[in-house]
């Protein structure tokens, strides 16, 4: 569901499946034409989204249940705030630390953690909160 | 997402068409294993892909390396600025040769 409310904001929430994701890319090009946002900027909310969000469906849950993942998109003068939530499993990614060397070689790059490292270079604030049984994930891009 | 395989001059071409992420990484992934076979030149033409996630960059990972262990080459042509960003904060742009187009893409073979 795209859901547009006043005050420049969008939220959309899906399922837990992979072939959700394009809902998102759709809400994140609606937001884009609206807001004016390069396609520089499109392509980063795209990857920190997918990111995140491909994460919790494949690391999130025990179970094999239908669950909800709410995504919340909101513009501030000279910033893009989004803030993911879940009810999976605790995931605090603040304190995850996937030693991922940019440095290394071909032969020694690791294949695991890129998807955090990319997030946190491309926004510039990242807040994680447990509530109850939700991981709350908010992100500020400046724009 | 669309693969097409082609070889020209004794290289392999691979054209993708659509994103590389979480949802048709591995699909991709197995299309282009498969294709690679006996080849050990390759060029990987990205300029119809509008998208590339962390999944999309591991799939590049895997066929260079598959490429590099036959002793072989890999060259992607047609990356979009989008995508080298992404390339660029990972470090990955320093694995590969790029070219801008598929016919300069012959040419560093």
């Amino acid at each position: 569901m795209i859901r547009q409310k006043p005050n420049n904001k969008y939220s959309l929430t899906i399922k837990n499946q992979l072939s959700e994701i394009k809902k998102i890319v759709e809400v994140i090009d609606v937001l884009s034409a609206d807001w004016n946002i390069s396609a520089k900027m499109n392509n980063h909310l795209n990857l920190v989204v997918e990111e995140i969000v491909s994460n919790i469906i494949f690391y999130a849950y025990s179970d094999k249940n239908e669950h909800e993942i709410i995504i919340e998109f909101a513009k501030q003068k000279n910033s893009i705030t989004i803030q993911i939530t879940d009810n999976g499993k605790h995931f605090d990614l603040i304190k995850y630390h996937g030693n991922v060397n940019v440095n290394a070689k071909v032969e020694d790059r690791k294949i695991g953690g890129l998807g955090i490292h990319i997030l946190k270079k491309l926004v510039d604030e990242i807040e994680y909160k447990r509530m109850g049984n939700l991981n709350v994930i908010k992100l500020v891009k400046c724009i | 997402m669309q693969i097409e395989v082609k070889v020209e001059n004794d290289i392999l071409v691979i054209v993708i068409e659509g994103s590389i992420d979480s949802k048709t990484a591995s699909e991709v992934q197995q299309k282009i294993l498969e294709s690679i076979q006996d080849n050990i030149n390759v060029i990987m033409d990205l300029s119809k892909v509008d998208f590339v996630s962390s999944a999309g960059l591991r799939v590049l990972l895997m066929v260079y390396r598959a490429i590099k262990s036959k002793d072989g080459k890999v060259v992607l042509a047609g990356v979009s600025e989008e995508i080298t960003d992404v390339m660029s904060i990972t470090g990955f742009i320093n694995f590969f040769e790029i070219s801008e187009t598929i016919d300069s893409a012959h040419k560093l073979f």
